[in-house]
């Protein structure tokens, strides 16, 4: 057996052009596999991990899918805002625990600024509720602190205690120009990396946001409602601003005020609410839905994430039909080498024949050279699409948002290639039933 | 000539036994697979044959009153199933692990949300369940409790133990 092996592995080296390529064909169809395997598991981790415990998710009448990318994802912008009265109107019920209000719609350095309560970090869970930790310092308390994701305080290499500006609106690219150097934030807490959009954030109290837009325009502008591509646009959608029915004080054009030199929120763009028993999440929903005074969108992040799936499970598959396709075309590319390989290999078979190896051996040494190859095309893929992985992984989280786990070679990965395996052995067999039939017809035929 | 050298390699007998012996597995074994897989996945029946309580018995529970029809209270702490839809309360990578189960999909906005004798929690116990929009059957010990609050609940807990796709018979 080892014999056979040894002799399998030295035919091989023998044509070792033919191997090569052979070789690098199906590496690159078990690369793309894998990869494209991984990219999913990925994505399901970004997007199925990002928010817990939460019952419900309120905002300003959209859909319920852009509700949830952008109150959760940070992706895509809302185009109105919540009212106080609003969020107050909710926490009033009886059966609401907890609300927590956001405001989302400015940026730092490419980074989405998120205003909240410091309650936000006891409250918001995520994956299966585990709390936002620290590794750095804690919450925010005051107005002119700032707490940021692990992912933004690595790569603008920023620490406890520093000072940063944040300006009004931004885009993926850059932000605005009105920047607020009179208002500077001090870094207060980092959070600990948790996989998901939280480590791409800024937070800052509500408060504090109002600052960042105190004098802007006429009165203060809204904080949400900007142009994503046209940053030092000044005409701030008063008109979208001024439907928002915010309070009766007559400077509640955006979502901030000011009053006596102190900030006044007026709306903000959603909040996340929490109901004391879950079975009531229902009919809360459908309650903030019907309200008569401000027309709210509530939506339960799991319904709307498992609506989510949905549409994403049809990519998913477009995806693993090609992969797979791939795979196929990399078996079909070896089965047609080793045929062609076996009309060439003829006289060696004879030899073979003739100082004695028997027909199982000849089947071990030609199903055993296609085990090699496979497994060699195996192992140079794996090494391939990790070492790629490795590489990649951090650039692609940052641009993506989507963490590759380097977990190591998972159960399905092992499966697939024990499975590629046998049929690699099975292709090598079928391939030398010919060869072993022509070298037996050819090689002791008498020749005229 | 040719003939003659193909019907030596005929006689040998370890060639094609093997040749042979390895085709006649490979189909043997692959429509079994085939079979078994989907037998698997389709099942003629569920896997198991608790009582099924359904949303007829849930709705003999008179919230105002507070009253457990004696049917009901029997089977609390019993092993049941239960036909209806999934509601995700937490959703982790299309699996869930609390959800509330309802008679009716909740895509259709033009109704109230179903009443609370027509409502049950479902968390399950061991794992997760894969998210599924049509029909579902879970299996699970039923609680049923008289807890009043807001809107007189009482509520119909089930400790998930496993949930499949509806089968009508």
């Amino acid at each position: 057996m080892i014999g056979v092996m040894n002799l399998a592995i030295r035919s091989l080296w023998h044509r070792r052009l033919a191997t090569a390529m052979t070789v690098v064909a199906i590496s690159l169809s078990v690369a793309l596999f894998v990869g494209v395997n991984k990219t999913r598991e990925a994505t399901r981790d970004a997007f199925g991990g990002a928010i817990s415990r939460v019952d419900l998710i309120v905002g300003p009448r959209t859909g319920t899918l852009s509700l949830l990318l952008y109150s959760v994802f940070h992706v895509g912008s809302p185009t109105h805002n919540v009212s106080m009265k609003s969020v107050q109107y909710a926490a009033s019920k009886p059966q609401v625990a907890w609300v927590v209000p956001f405001s989302l719609g400015d940026g730092f350095r490419g980074y989405p600024v998120l205003g909240t309560t410091p309650e936000f970090f006891e409250r918001y869970k995520f994956r299966d509720a585990e709390t936002i930790r620290f590794s750095d310092g804690k919450a925010f308390a005051g107005d002119a602190d700032v707490v940021i994701g692990s992912d933004v305080a690595q790569s603008l290499g920023l620490k406890l205690t520093d000072k940063i500006v944040l300006s009004h609106g931004h885009t993926e690219d850059g932000d605005g120009f009105e920047k607020h150097d009179d208002h500077p934030f001090t870094v207060m807490g980092i959070t600990a990396t948790t996989g998901t959009p939280i480590d791409r954030t800024v937070f800052v109290s509500l408060v504090g946001l109002g600052e960042i837009h105190r004098g802007i325009g006429e009165s203060i502008g809204s904080n949400t409602a900007h142009e994503p591509e046209d940053d030092h646009n000044h005409n701030h959608n008063h008109d979208m601003a001024q439907a928002v029915k915010a309070d009766n004080d007559e400077h509640a054009q955006g979502s901030f005020a000011e009053k006596d030199g102190q900030i006044v929120v007026n709306s903000v763009s959603g909040f996340f609410l929490g109901a004391k028993n879950r079975m009531e999440s229902l009919n809360l929903q459908s309650d903030l839905n019907t309200w008569k005074d401000e027309a709210l969108l509530a939506i339960m992040p799991g319904v709307a994430m498992a609506e989510l799936w949905k549409n994403l499970s049809i990519f998913e598959t477009a995806m693993s039909v090609v992969s797979f396709s791939v795979v196929i075309t990399g078996v079909l590319g070896l089965f047609v080498s080793l045929l062609i390989l076996s009309g060439q290999r003829q006289r060696e078979m004879m030899v073979l024949r003739a100082v004695g190896a028997g027909p199982k051996t000849i089947f071990m040494l030609l199903a055993g050279e296609a085990v090699c190859l496979v497994f060699a095309g195996i192992a140079l893929g794996l090494g391939v699409m990790y070492g790629a992985m490795w590489v990649l992984g951090p650039w692609i989280e940052k641009k993506f948002a989507v963490t590759l786990a380097l977990s190591g070679v998972g159960t399905y990965d092992l499966i697939f290639s024990a499975g590629l395996l046998v049929v690699g052995a099975l292709v090598g067999v079928l391939a030398s039933v010919k060869a072993y039939r022509a070298a037996m017809y050819d090689g002791l035929a008498t020749k005229f | 000539m040719k003939d003659r050298a193909q019907k030596d390699l005929l006689d040998d007998p370890a060639a094609l036994s093997l040749s042979k012996k390895l085709m006649i597995a490979a189909l043997l074994v692959l429509p079994i697979l085939a079979v078994a897989i989907y037998g698997f996945t389709r099942g003629g029946s569920y896997s198991s044959s608790n009582k099924v309580v359904d949303w007829e018995m849930y709705r003999q529970y008179d919230p105002s009153s507070g009253g457990i029809p004696a049917g009901l209270q029997a089977l609390d702490g019993q092993k049941i199933r239960s036909p209806g839809f999934m509601v995700p309360l937490e959703d982790n990578r299309a699996q869930v692990t609390e959800f509330l189960l309802v008679p009716n999909p909740q895509a259709c906005i033009h109704a109230p949300p179903p009443p609370s004798n027509q409502m049950v929690y479902v968390r399950m116990v061991a794992g997760s369940a894969k998210t599924l929009f049509g029909p579902v059957m879970v299996e699970g010990t039923l609680r049923v409790s008289s807890q009043t609050h807001q809107y007189g609940t009482a509520s119909f807990q089930i400790y998930g133990e496993n949930v499949e796709s509806y089968r009508p018979d």
